[in-house]
C-alpha cells in the first residue's frame, strides 16, 4: 500500500519549511504584547521552537519512511494510537480551518472589504485542494518557486522601508515584566514553530538517502526561516513603533509607508501577492496533513476521494470558528498558546520518551512486516 | 472612476450643534476637467468641489455626503487632513479613530491645524495647484527648504499620541491677506488638546532637535543692525544626551551643522580664516538661541515635543519607571544644555563680495 508516490528534494523541504514559518506569521505578527522587546520576544520563541523542531525529527529519524500516524500506531499500539493520531488530524483540520481564516480576514479587511468572506475561504480551500490531490512533491516543488519569491519580497521591502526605520523605537531593550515576555515568546513559538508538527506528515517522503540529514536539515532551515523572519519583525518594529500596539496588520501597516522619492509607494498590493503564496503553502501542508492521516487511520488505497469532504469541513469550520476578528485575536494571543500545547510537544515529547525507554523500532525488518 | 468622488482634503470642525462634528471634503470635480485636446481649460474655475457635512461621528458625517452625491467620496488619495483651531484645543483625539482604522486612509496623510475654521482654509487660494490637499502636500514635503515648518504625518500624528510622555505636535495651516494658503508655526498639543503654538523661529528650534533640519536659511545679525549674511544650511545631525546626577535631570543636545554662505550684504572679507571661522562661531549662536527659545516654550506649556522623556527611558529603563507617571511634574525643570558645532562649508559661487567698501 503507498499513498503517496511522490519524493521531496532537500531544497523543496527546506523551502516549503520557510514558507511554512513565515506562513500565517507574516500578517498578524503574534506575541506583540511583548511591545517594542518583540524582537527579543522572537528570539526566545525561536529557540523554543528549535527545541520543537529537535523532537519531531528525532521521532522523524527513528522511524524513518514513517508518518506520524504510523508512529502513533508504532508507540502507542493500534487502538490508543488510532485515537491519537484521530486527534492530531483534527488539529491538522482546525489549523488549517484558522490559517485560511487569517487569510479571509486579511484580504476582506484591506483589499476588498465589500466581498462576502466565504469568497476568499471557498476559493483558497479550493486552491488547496488541488495542490493536496497533486501530491506533496508538486506542493514541495511550488515551494521552491514561491519560497524565494517571498524572500526577495522581504528584503526588498525592508531595504525601501529604511528610511522610514528608527532604531530608537525598539529601545530600551529587556524593559519588560518576566511574565509578559514568557507569554509572549511562547504565542511566538506556538503560532509558526509548533505548528511545524505537521511537517511528521511530510518528513517520511524524503528522498530515502536524506533521512539522515532530515534533523541538521530542518535545524538549519527553522534557522535560516526565523533570520529571515526575524528582519521582518525588526523592520515592522523600527518603522511603526508604538503605533503597532493598535494596529490588526503591523506589518501590512508598515509596507503602505513605503515611499521612495513619491515613485515607488503603494507597492502594498505588490506584496499581498507574496503574502498570498505563502498562505496557500502553509494551509495545504496541514491540509495534506489530515488528508493524508485520514487516509492512513481508514487504510483507503488512495487518499483522493477524501480531499473535498475534508475541504467542506475545513470551509465550514472557518468560516463558524469566529464570529468576528477580535475573537480570532483573543484565541490567537489567550488561548491558542495553552491550547496547542499537548499537540505540539506534549504528545511528541511523550512519544519519544516511549519509543527510547521502549528501543522502538526494535528492527528494521520487523518494522516493515508492520507496515503490511 | 464614475461611481468615486476623489478626495484631496479633509477639513474637521466643531459643528454648530453641540457634541457634533462638522466634516468639509475637498473632492475633484471630474466634470470640470475637459478631457484633453478638447481646446481651452475651464477658465478660472478649478475643477474642485467643497462639501459639508455635520454628523454625530467621522463616519457618519461621511456617509451623509450620499444624501447629494451622487459618487461615493473615496479616500485613498486624500492629501491633508486638517483640523479646525477649536476642535482641536477641545481635543483630537475623539475624532482621529476614524483614520487609523479606516483601510482606506494612508498613514503618510499629513495632519494640520487651521488657524481658525478648517473649512475656511479649503475655500482659500492654493497658489499654483488645483486642490489645497495637493498644495498643501508638496509644501510639506519640501519643508526643508526653511526648515520653519515640521512635517507631521497621520503616523507621526499617532505615535506621539499613544505615548505617554512625547507631546503630538502638528502645522499651522491659514489664509493669508491675499487669500492664499500658507503654512506657518506648529501647534502644540498636550495629550490630545491643542495649548499653544511655536513660531516659524521656535519650529526650527524643535527641528533642529528632532535630527529633521536639513536645509533652510540662517540670517546672521552682524554688530551693525545694517549688516546681515545669510547661511545656507546643508545639513544637520543632533544628538541628544540625558543624564541624571544627583537626582537632577539633565539634557545635553549635541548639533552639528553644516552650511555654505549664501549671501552677504555687507562689504566685509570673509576670504580668510579667521573672519570666516567667525560666521561659524555666529551661526552656531542662532541655532542654540533656537532651540532654547523652542524648549522655554515646551516648558511654558509642560508638553515634551522633543522626546525628551523616552530618551531618559531609553537610557534609565529602571528609573524611568519611577518618573513616567510623573513626568509633567519633571519636565519644567529640566536643564537643557545646548552644544553646537557649526561648519561653513562653501562660498558658492563668489569669494569676495563685489559691493564696495
Amino acid at each position: 500500500m503507498k499513498l503517496e508516490g511522490g519524493q521531496i528534494s532537500t531544497s523543496g523541504l527546506s523551502f516549503l519549511l520557510i514558507c511554512y514559518i513565515f506562513g500565517s506569521t507574516i500578517i498578524i505578527i503574534p506575541g506583540r504584547e511583548a511591545e517594542h522587546n518583540i524582537w527579543l520576544a522572537y528570539i526566545a520563541g525561536m529557540t523554543e521552537g528549535l527545541i520543537f523542531a529537535f523532537i519531531y525529527t528525532t521521532l522523524a529519524q527513528r522511524f524513518p519512511q514513517k508518518t506520524l500516524i504510523e508512529i502513533n500506531d508504532l508507540i502507542y499500539g493500534p487502538i490508543l494510537g488510532k485515537l491519537i493520531s484521530l486527534s492530531y488530524i483534527l488539529y491538522f483540520l482546525q489549523l488549517t480551518a484558522l490559517i485560511l481564516r487569517d487569510f479571509g480576514d486579511f484580504f476582506r479587511g484591506v483589499l476588498m472589504p465589500e466581498t462576502p468572506l466565504v469568497v476568499f475561504i471557498l476559493f483558497s480551500a479550493l486552491l488547496g485542494a488541488s495542490a493536496v490531490r497533486n501530491g506533496i512533491e508538486v506542493i514541495a516543488r511550488c515551494s521552491i518557486i514561491i519560497g524565494p519569491l517571498a524572500i526577495v519580497t522581504s528584503i526588498l521591502v525592508t531595504l525601501m522601508l529604511l528610511p522610514q526605520m528608527k532604531i530608537t523605537n525598539i529601545l530600551p531593550i529587556g524593559d519588560i515584566p518576566l511574565k509578559d515576555f514568557i507569554k509572549a515568546s511562547h504565542t511566538v513559538a506556538s503560532v509558526p514553530f509548533g505548528e511545524t508538527i505537521a511537517f511528521l506528515m511530510v518528513f517520511a517522503f524524503m528522498e530515502k538517502e536524506k533521512v539522515k540529514n532530515i534533523r541538521k536539515l530542518t535545524l538549519l532551515t527553522i534557522i535560516l526561516g526565523s533570520i529571515f523572519l526575524l528582519i521582518n519583525i525588526f523592520q515592522t518594529a523600527c518603522t511603526l513603533g508604538k503605533t503597532a500596539q493598535i494596529t490588526l496588520y503591523p506589518t501590512f501597516t508598515a509596507i503602505r509607508l513605503i515611499n521612495i522619492g513619491d515613485v515607488f509607494t503603494r507597492l502594498e498590493a505588490l506584496v499581498i501577492f507574496a503574502f498570498l503564496g505563502l498562505g496557500f503553502l502553509k494551509l495545504t501542508v496541514s491540509y495534506y496533513g489530515a488528508t493524508l492521516g485520514m487516509a492512513q487511520i481508514l487504510k483507503l488505497r488512495s487518499y483522493l476521494p477524501l480531499v473535498l469532504p475534508l475541504g467542506v469541513i475545513i470551509v465550514v469550520t472557518s468560516i463558524l470558528h469566529f464570529e468576528n476578528t477580535i475573537e480570532n485575536i483573543v484565541w490567537t494571543s489567550d488561548i491558542y498558546p495553552y491550547y496547542s500545547i499537548p499537540f505540539q510537544i506534549g504528545i511528541p515529547l511523550l512519544s519519544l520518551l516511549i519509543a527510547m525507554v521502549r528501543k522502538l523500532p526494535k528492527q528494521k525488518t520487523g518494522s516493515k512486516q508492520q507496515q503490511k | 472612476m464614475e461611481t468615486l468622488a476623489f478626495v484631496t482634503t479633509i477639513g474637521i470642525d466643531k459643528a454648530e450643534e453641540p457634541g457634533k462634528v462638522e466634516l468639509t471634503l475637498q473632492t475633484v470635480d471630474t466634470t470640470k476637467i475637459s478631457p484633453p485636446g478638447s481646446g481651452g481649460g475651464g477658465g478660472d474655475d478649478k475643477p474642485v468641489l467643497n462639501l459639508k457635512k455635520t454628523g454625530n461621528t467621522v463616519f457618519e458625517a461621511i456617509r451623509k455626503f450620499n444624501y447629494e452625491s451622487s459618487r461615493r467620496p473615496f479616500f485613498p488619495h486624500s492629501q491633508a487632513l486638517i483640523y479646525g483651531e477649536e476642535i482641536a484645543r477641545e481635543g483630537v483625539g475623539k475624532y482621529i479613530d476614524f483614520f487609523e482604522r479606516d483601510p482606506e486612509i494612508r498613514r503618510n496623510i499629513y495632519v494640520l491645524v487651521a488657524k481658525g475654521e478648517a473649512s475656511k482654509i479649503l475655500e482659500g487660494q492654493p497658489p499654483l495647484e488645483y486642490t489645497v490637499g495637493v498644495s498643501i502636500n508638496r509644501v510639506l514635503d519640501k519643508y526643508s527648504t526653511t526648515s520653519q515648518i515640521i512635517p507631521i504625518t497621520l503616523h507621526d500624528f499617532l505615535g506621539r499620541l499613544l505615548s505617554k510622555t512625547t507631546a503630538p505636535v502638528a502645522p499651522i495651516v491659514l489664509v493669508n491677506k491675499e487669500k492664499n494658503i500658507t503654512l506657518a508655526g506648529t501647534a502644540v498639543f498636550k495629550e490630545d488638546k491643542m495649548i499653544g503654538e511655536l513660531t516659524p523661529r521656535e519650529t526650527r528650534g524643535l527641528l533642529w532637535v528632532l535630527n529633521k533640519a536639513k536645509g533652510g536659511i540662517i540670517t546672521l545679525e552682524l554688530p551693525n543692525p545694517n549688516e546681515k549674511i545669510s547661511i545656507e544650511v546643508i545639513n544637520s545631525q543632533c544628538k541628544i544626551i540625558p543624564e541624571i546626577k544627583d537626582n537632577k535631570l539633565k539634557i545635553t543636545v549635541e548639533i552639528r551643522e553644516e552650511g555654505n554662505l549664501g549671501e552677504q550684504n555687507t562689504p566685509e572679507d570673509f576670504s580668510n580664516e579667521k573672519s570666516w571661522d567667525s560666521l561659524n562661531k555666529l551661526t552656531a549662536g542662532v541655532i542654540r538661541s533656537e532651540v532654547l527659545a523652542a524648549f522655554k516654550k515646551a516648558q511654558e506649556f509642560n508638553a515634551d515635543i522633543f522626546g525628551f522623556g523616552e530618551a531618559f527611558h531609553r537610557k534609565y529603563p529602571a528609573v524611568w519607571r519611577e518618573i513616567e507617571d510623573d513626568w509633567d511634574n519633571y519636565f519644567p525643570f529640566l536643564e537643557l544644555t545646548v552644544k553646537v558645532e557649526s561648519t561653513i562649508r562653501e562660498s558658492g559661487l563668489a569669494i569676495k563680495s563685489a559691493m564696495p567698501k
